[in-house]
């Protein structure tokens, strides 16, 4: 079981470098990601990142798997004269394209607020008036499966080395997740502040015909346009000609 | 199935069927199926711009099944068809001028939801009323021969259109400046509103130019088949929006549907898919009026068609 292998590998490493009771402050902690390369090929629908990861210390942990951050231009609706239309445009400035954070079973989402994706995606906009839209804004997100919270998602596995704790976390990474490069963050808690203990990247990329697709687009769009409409017309026509042996 | 340019993974089954039924309505009633298609496929949480662009894709095919199928009974008046579609692209270059100008006033989105629904409501009632009227037939004709003896002000400004010519596939006798000016007219109309121009011009054929609604189904399919293929290479070029994957599996289920749409369509009476015609878009007009004034779930959406 990879599970197991993968436990006790961190295990040993945890308690080879920490030899001092109580953690050093520069102790850092280590994360496992299965799989490291998430690749979307034309049957993929999301997957599940388990994430296996080593505290130097005790406590509540948090887990975040962050995307790159992008500046978002949104349209608002709003009612006038009795119609709801597109009143304007909204801008978010480095709001990450997906968020998902899971604490520990002792740790209520709004203690770790701080770390939390409406804090991230609302970074731009501080004012009180904003808050609206930053809500609208996580719905939004919500709907897509980019920003999540979950109390409890990280499950404790037992403790190790001095004063450290081993924890398990599956992120869900819906479909929609765009292609770039991903991370994901450890954070303790000490003397009442949140710390980042430890960080992993993983990938994400097209793979097999989606991702062909994908490149002739962006290197040759005009070619893609004109086969699109060939093998459109060619579909249709083919269609056609299959019907019509039937009649005569 | 991963859709790569939109970006997510949907059910290759209901593609298929969503497919299937936009493109019986194509070969049944001559429409493109955009105005309905895209929406849905916004729906199922593809976003708005790629929806448009790939479901121009999938009409490319639609159209040329549903084309084909009219061409065989011989329904497509190519002469007129083309005299429509020159109109029709000089017009909608003029849409796209006039909507940059609206766009700059301010709440242009508002302005053409209104459109919409105006233009939905006008042509659904004229349409069904009239339909329903002529279906009471026998009665009417007797009162036809005094009618003959004061043709319309219509009638009589456009017999003195210079430039007259047959159009033997359909049966009537215009002056060319008249397909190709109620094409412009139309092409504006697409522009604002974007759409292929299928359920405009299908009103304009059968009531401004007299057209057999056989004729009038095979030559609109014929014009949506052109700027379908105009859109679906320019969205590519300028936007990158074009998804091929999804414009397959729609296309898939979308030409077999025409096909099957447009064997229906020969067993119905004129009248009777004029009702039906109708109907549908006094339906798509609700449905807009309903986004119009009920509160949506999201007011925060991604930048494209709203």
């Amino acid at each position: 079981m990879t599970g197991l292998g993968t436990i006790l590998f961190l295990g040993s490493a945890v308690c080879s470098s920490a030899p001092a009771a109580g953690a050093p402050a520069g102790a850092a902690g280590m994360l496992k990601i299965t799989p490291s390369e998430i690749r979307q090929g034309l049957s993929y629908h999301g997957s599940d990142i388990t994430v296996i990861a080593a505290s130097p210390e005790a406590g509540d942990l948090v887990l975040r798997c962050l995307g790159p951050a992008e500046d978002l231009r949104l349209r608002r609706k709003a009612r006038a004269w009795g119609f709801w239309m597109n009143v304007g445009e909204v801008e978010f400035e480095k709001a990450p394209a997906l968020c998902l954070v899971m604490t520990s079973p002792g740790l209520p989402l709004e203690e770790a607020s701080e770390l939390g994706c409406r804090t991230l995606a609302g970074q731009g906009r501080r004012e009180a008036a904003d808050d609206e839209l930053v809500s609208q804004l996580m719905k939004l997100k919500e709907s897509e499966g980019l920003y999540s919270a979950r109390t409890g998602g990280v499950e404790g596995l037992g403790s190790h080395g001095s004063g450290g704790s081993l924890v398990r976390a599956v992120f869900r990474l819906p479909a929609k997740a765009p292609p770039a490069e991903y991370r994901i963050e450890l954070f303790g808690r000490r003397d009442g502040r949140f710390t980042l203990l430890g960080a992993e990247p993983f990938t994400v990329r097209r793979s097999g015909i989606p991702a062909y697709l994908t490149l002739l687009l962006e290197r040759h769009p005009l070619l893609y346009g004109c086969f699109a409409v060939l093998f459109a017309c060619a579909a249709g026509l083919a269609v056609g000609f299959i019907f019509g042996k039937g009649r005569h | 199935m991963f859709l790569p340019v939109a970006g997510c993974s949907i059910n290759v089954l209901l593609l298929l069927g969503l497919g299937g039924m936009v493109g019986f309505l194509s070969g049944l009633f001559g429409v493109g199926g955009g105005f309905v298609l895209t929406p849905l496929l916004i729906m199922i949480g593809i976003p708005p711009t790629v929806a448009a662009a790939s479901d121009s894709n999938q009409i490319v095919a639609a159209s040329a099944s549903g084309m084909l199928g009219h061409y065989r009974y011989g329904n497509v008046d190519f002469k007129m068809g083309v005299l429509l579609l020159v109109g029709g692209v000089a017009g909608s270059t003029l849409g796209v001028g006039l909507v940059k100008l609206l766009r700059q006033l301010g709440n242009a989105d508002f302005v053409i939801m209104l459109c919409y629904v105006a233009m939905l409501g006008l042509i659904g009632g004229y349409m069904l009323m009239e339909s329903l009227t002529s279906l009471r037939g026998p009665q009417r004709a007797e009162r036809a021969p005094a009618r003959e003896l004061r043709p319309s002000v219509y009638a009589r400004i456009v017999n003195r259109l210079p430039f007259q010519t047959d159009f033997p596939k359909s049966g009537v006798r215009f002056s060319v400046l008249l397909p190709l000016l109620l094409g412009v007219v139309v092409g504006v109309l697409a522009a604002i509103m974007g759409v292929g121009g299928g359920f405009l011009l299908i009103p304009v054929m059968v009531y401004l130019l007299r057209m057999p609604m056989h004729t009038v189904l095979g030559t609109s399919l014929f014009q949506i088949f052109f700027t379908c293929v105009n859109v679906t290479i320019m969205q590519s070029y300028l936007n990158q929006t074009v998804d091929m994957i999804l414009a397959l599996l729609l296309l898939v289920g979308s030409s077999i549907g025409a096909q099957i749409g447009v064997k229906v369509s020969r067993r119905l009476k004129a009248d009777q898919i004029k009702i039906l015609l109708s109907l549908i878009v006094l339906a798509v007009m609700l449905v807009m009026l309903g986004k119009l004034v009920l509160p949506p779930k999201l007011l925060l959406a991604y930048g494209g068609a709203s």
